[in-house]
This record gives C-alpha cells, structure tokens and sequence, in this order.
C-alpha cells in the first residue's frame, strides 16, 4: 500500500509525463519532498518560504488540506493526494 | 412581457421544457449578461445564451482576431482576421438570433472601469484569459453582489464553479492568489485543445440558464474539474474561507 499523488498536467514535464506517482505515506510536506527526490525541480513548484503556494491546493482524497492541517496534514496509505494549480486561459 | 409568435416558435423546444416554460423564456429574454472575453469560452457561451435568447448579452474584449485564436474561438472566422472580437461575436451571434441585443465592449477591464460596466449586468461570466482579470472579476462581483460564473481552461483540462456573493465561497476561496508572473508565462504558452473551452464555455451557458430560470442546482461551494484526456468531471468541495480578502468576515 502506498499514497497515489496525481500530478497535474502542468508539471508532468518534471515527472517524465507521468500523471501518478506513488509515494510511502507522511506528511503533505514529506510526500512533497519523496517527489523532490525522484523528479528534482517539482517542491519550487509547489512550495514557497516552506508553504503550499497560493495558486495551488492539494487535495487528499477530495479534501482540501488548506482546511485540515494544510502541508503538515497526513496522507495514509490507501489515500489519493490531487495537486491541483489554478489556470487562466480563456 | 408577452412572447411573440415567432419567439414562441423561436423558443419552442425549450418552452416545452417544464423547467423552462413561457414563464422562465420571459426570464431569459429579460436578463443581461456580461460576457468577460470574446475567446474559446466566449465563443460557446456566447452561441448558447444567444441561442437561448437572453435579452441583453455585453461581450468584453481588447483584442482582434488573430489566425491562432480560430482552432478554438469559433465565434469568428477567417475572414474577419484583424476585425476586433467584440464585433466579431456580434455578428455571428446577432446572425444566429436577431431576437436579442449583443453590446461590444472594446476595453480591457482594470479597477477604474470594472464595476461601472458589471453593476449594469445581472449575471457575470468570467471568460478570460489571465489571472489578474480574474481575480479582479471575482473582487468585483463580491462587493456588488452580483453571481458570477467563472471557467478556465489550459490543455486538455477545464475548471469551472458558480460564485452566488453571500451565499456561497467566491474564487479567491479556492485559489488564494495568482501565480507569479514568472509562472504564468509558462503556464501561457502551454497550449490547449480546441474542444476543451467548447465543453467547459457550454457548462457556463447550462449554469446561467439554471441560474436565470431557477432551474435545478449550480455549481457553487463547488469545484467541477474537467480532463479530456481521460473523459472524466470530478467535484471538489470548496470550502468557505474565513479569512477570505475578498468575501471573509475581516
């Protein structure tokens, strides 16, 4: 068992296209740093000054981690974890 | 208002609707909307409430139609490369229902002009393409109460969600603030797929419908998240943020 992390389509050019990542569970912010690990480049994308940063919210199993314990929030194994940025265009 | 003839027959395979009725016609050919970006979701959306007959519809652009706009924006047409969009879109939607009055709006929104031009409106479509419009539509519609329904598109993925001001979370609820500018670049340039802005501008014309007749449940506290590439919708709750700088108590 493991954590399914959903990568969105904007950052699959860091993960080699891959969509879902498996990680070992922990923290939002450990998770994170797993994918840091595979694919460097990933955690400036997500993180600023060690928060989530503000045009983007993580999900675990449909939940917003904002409302939880934001990045300090534990995914179990079994849990989906959704990074998901805002977009613009028209 | 009484309905026409012709509206009547204009109208009839929706009239016939026991949602919709004589009496919820009557309403969408009373109510104004304000379309924010004459671009792929301004086309669809544009075409669906022109069809549906809604009275009053303001359409806002600054731009004119460029050769790379026509794999999406299918409100215009090779021949009007170079023509402003706003009269673009009127023609086309004017051509398809002469039955409603289409107002161009050549600007670019910004905080000295925006809530003079939405106050006239009862319902606000956000359509654009950048953050900081739609983060100014949203701030906008917050402080003078008016529904906005907001989508956005990159690639082969759509968002869309219903803002009812007093009621429900409004878009700086979800997403707290825009990206860096350094992001937003890349993010830019990253393409999207004709079909994309098609369906997601299509759903915006189905929630102004419901809204503007009282028909079924919006999407508001709702996020709806659309990827074509697995041809799947997902919801997410969004919830209310407390310390929200647009609609929070502070």
């Amino acid at each position: 068992m493991s954590v399914t992390v959903l990568i969105p389509a904007p950052f699959q050019n860091i993960t080699g296209n891959k969509e879902k990542i498996e990680c070992s569970s922990g923290s939002i912010l450990n998770i994170i740093n797993q994918l840091d690990s595979a694919f460097p480049g990933i955690a400036e994308k997500l993180i600023e000054h060690g928060s989530i940063r503000r045009y983007i919210n993580i999900y675990i199993n449909d939940k917003d981690i904002r409302f939880l314990l934001n990045e300090n929030t534990v995914a179990k194994d079994g849990d989906e974890v959704m990074i998901l940025p805002a977009i613009s265009e028209g | 208002m009484k309905l026409s003839q012709e509206q009547k027959q204009r109208y009839k395979r929706q009239i016939i609707l026991n949602q919709i009725g004589e009496e919820g016609q009557i309403k969408i050919l009373s109510t104004s909307v304000c379309i924010v970006g004459a671009g792929g979701l301004g086309s669809a959306l544009g075409y669906y409430l022109s069809a549906a007959g809604v009275g009053k519809i303001c359409i806002v652009d600054n731009d004119i139609v460029e050769l790379s706009n026509l794999q999406r924006q299918i409100a215009h047409s090779t021949e009007r490369i170079g023509e402003l969009k706003v009269l673009s879109a009127k023609k086309t939607f004017e051509s398809l229902n002469p039955d409603i009055n289409i107002i161009p709006e050549r600007l670019r929104l910004c905080k000295d002009n925006i809530l003079a031009l939405l106050k006239n409106y009862d319902l606000i479509c956000d359509c654009s393409d950048n953050f900081e419009t739609r983060f100014l539509i949203n701030d906008s519609c917050v402080e003078l109460k008016k529904p906005l329904i907001t989508g956005a598109v990159s690639q082969f993925e759509g968002q869309l969600t219903v803002v009812i001001p007093d009621e429900s979370p409004c878009y700086r609820c979800l997403f707290e603030a825009p990206p860096p500018s350094e992001f937003q670049v890349s993010l830019q340039e990253s393409g999207i797929i004709g079909f994309v802005p098609g369906v997601i501008g299509s759903l915006q014309a189905g929630e102004a419908i419901k809204l503007i007749t009282g028909t079924g449940e919006v999407l508001k506290g709702e996020l709806l998240i659309y990827d074509a590439l697995k041809q799947s919708f997902r919801k997410v709750k969004i919830p209310k943020n407390p310390d929200c700088i647009a609609c929070g108590k502070n």
